[in-house]
């Protein structure tokens, strides 16, 4: 009886003795030079019996046993391992899907055991040679196989226990490995990825990256899935691709990561971060217009007093609270509702101020000039209490009614801001009206303005000045660490 | 000379394939061994182990007991330390391999 035999074998030494060896006694034989091509020539060929190598490339023969046994043609087809490390590796290394196992030695012995095989499949019988290794008396072990073997089976047991799925393919894209991890992400069994290009299985979006990997000799790594979310049936993928090369044989491993439950975790805090910001935003507007509301209830009491001592003192207190409810305005529309713009913060108190007290009459000019630099609310808050203590002082006492004022004469009323920032951020406001007396002592001030600017500069453990100009008006100074 | 009729005959193919194997080893395990002497070179001595492993398969299947022998050594041998006894084992192959032209020339 003649057969249809495929030979699995990466020396060609030996696919031409097999061929020799069986074609002399009329069977129809073909030849693949590793496990890929075997598979891809029994789809094919559709052989009746396997002569299969052991240590191959990319696809060792006790796998490509397995993954022949997953096919419905092969599952009644005679599997022999004809392998030189039989001797040492012993039956375990061959696995359980062979039907027979012959101990590669030299050709006129192996060429027995290879007939006698034969002759019995044709009978009926193969059975027997079940856990049986034909010739191994004929041959000598080797330590130096026997340590490879360890070694191989360690890495088997390592990849088929990872959590990680692991495909290798080579650089033609042809899948040759999967383990059980990469069985369940890409919801195929090994046998079934086996030989396909592993492109298929990736968004099209990655394939020119995938492949200039592929091409450039130099590249030691590729990590896809980090910058640009990459999703393989319907999970987020995150991948590193590494070249494997040993000798003339070149791999590329892909290890893939799920990370979906991290991407889930991730759109969930930034949900949640968003939700903080509406709520930090909601809390700042509210207490903007409580304190909005309290203003507004002080100048309707200004309204009612017609005493200017008292005006007085709701002018004082009315800036206060503006300055801390334009601290709030400011932190609705930052970025992080921790920081202000101090140059633009303190510009508009000092005009809203100014306004306030002046009712727009005396057309007072407002001006900054100076860094753009943030401040958290920490420095904010003393900050525009300060200013507003000096503008509330500047418009009162400096400018007064700027008409009767001698000072002011021919001069528009004006407050220039500056803010200076290097190892220290410096604040300098200045007036054009009547200068600071020179007898105040501003240290030892009783007055209330006074003391809480003291106080507030003592908070920012800053340094603080009250001077009279060198071309009239007065200049406040205050600098501090930054944060 | 190596009696190819007799050899065929115990191995069970024709005295033509036989010689057509003899090309092959020759033509392999030159192939090998210069990539065997590069890759020693190159300190590469996993890729040495596996080509080593690769001549030794085909030198028993045909019987070639020097070339055999010498893939023997070279599985014993510390390769870093033992260099001198390295390339003494790669020359005995090849020279191996000329004695093994020679006696085949005219059937090759």
């Amino acid at each position: 009886m003649t057969y249809k035999v495929l030979v699995v074998d990466n020396q060609p030494l030996m696919l031409e003795f097999m061929k020799a060896l069986l074609e002399k006694e009329g069977h129809q034989v073909k030849c693949a030079g590793d496990g890929l091509e075997a598979i891809e020539t029994a789809k094919e060929f559709h052989p009746d019996i396997f002569f299969i190598d052991m240590i191959m490339p990319h696809i060792d023969g006790a796998r490509l046993c397995a993954v022949l046994r997953k096919y419905k043609e092969f599952k009644k087809s005679l599997l022999v391992i004809i392998s030189g490390i039989a001797a040492e590796g012993g039956h375990s290394y061959i696995g359980a899907e062979a039907d027979a196992c012959i101990a590669k030695g030299p050709f006129d012995k192996t060429a027995v055991h290879v007939l006698k095989i034969l002759e019995i499949f044709t009978s009926g019988n193969i059975r027997q040679f079940k856990n049986k290794i034909l010739g191994i008396d004929e041959i000598y072990r080797r330590e130096v196989t026997k340590e490879l073997l360890f070694t191989h089976k360690h890495l088997e047991v390592l990849l088929s226990s990872m959590t990680f799925a692991v495909l290798e393919f080579l650089e033609d894209f042809r899948i040759v490995y999967a383990n059980p991890s990469a069985e369940e992400i890409f919801r195929m069994k090994e046998f079934e990825l086996l030989s396909q290009d592993i492109r298929n299985f990736i968004p099209e979006d990655f394939h020119k990256q995938i492949e200039e990997f592929i091409k450039d000799k130099t590249s030691r790594k590729l990590e896809l899935g980090d910058e640009k979310l990459l999703q393989i049936n319907e999970r987020f993928i995150h991948v590193v691709f590494l070249p494997v090369e040993e000798g003339a044989n070149k791999s590329i491993m892909g290890i893939f990561r799920d990370v979906s439950k991290y991407k889930i975790a991730q759109d969930e805090l930034n949900e949640s971060l968003k939700l903080k910001d509406t709520l930090l935003k909601e809390i700042h507007h509210r207490i903007k217009n409580n304190l909005s509301l309290i203003t507004s209830l002080l100048d309707i009491q200004k309204c009612k007093v017609n005493d200017s001592l008292y005006n007085n003192y709701i002018d004082e207190i009315r800036g206060r609270i503006q300055s801390i409810e334009l601290i709030h305005e400011k932190l609705c529309d930052s970025d992080d509702f921790k920081t202000v713009n101090l140059a633009g913060y303190l510009h508009d108190l000092s005009v809203m101020i100014v306004n306030s007290i002046t009712a727009n009459e005396f057309g007072v000019s407002v001006s900054a000039e100076g860094s753009d630099l943030k401040v958290s609310t920490r420095k904010a808050v003393p900050l525009g209490l300060i200013t507003a203590e000096i503008i509330t002082n500047a418009v009162k006492y400096g400018f007064g009614n700027p008409a009767d004022n001698p000072d002011l004469k021919g001069k528009v009323p004006g407050i220039i801001l500056k803010l200076q920032h290097d190892r220290k951020i410096r604040i300098i406001i200045e007036n054009n009206g009547t200068p600071f007396p020179e007898d105040i002592n501003v240290y030892k001030s009783e007055s209330l303005g006074m003391i809480l600017i003291h106080d507030l500069a003592d908070q920012l453990d800053a340094e603080y000045k009250i001077k009279a100009g060198k071309n009239g008006g007065t200049i406040f100074s205050i600098s501090f660490e930054a944060d | 000379m190596i009696d190819l009729e007799t050899q065929a005959l115990n191995i069970g193919i024709d005295r033509q394939s036989l010689a057509k194997l003899y090309a092959v080893f020759i033509s392999s395990t030159k192939n090998d061994l210069m990539e065997m002497r590069e890759a020693y070179e190159s300190g590469d001595f996993k890729r040495v182990k596996s080509l080593v492993h690769h001549i030794k398969g085909a030198a028993e299947g045909l019987g070639i007991e020097p070339v055999l022998r010498a893939g023997e050594e070279l599985e014993k041998t510390d390769a870093v330390s033992r260099e001198k006894h390295v390339f003494n084992q790669f020359d005995l192959i090849e020279e191996s391999l000329r004695d093994l032209i020679n006696k085949l020339e005219p059937d090759l």
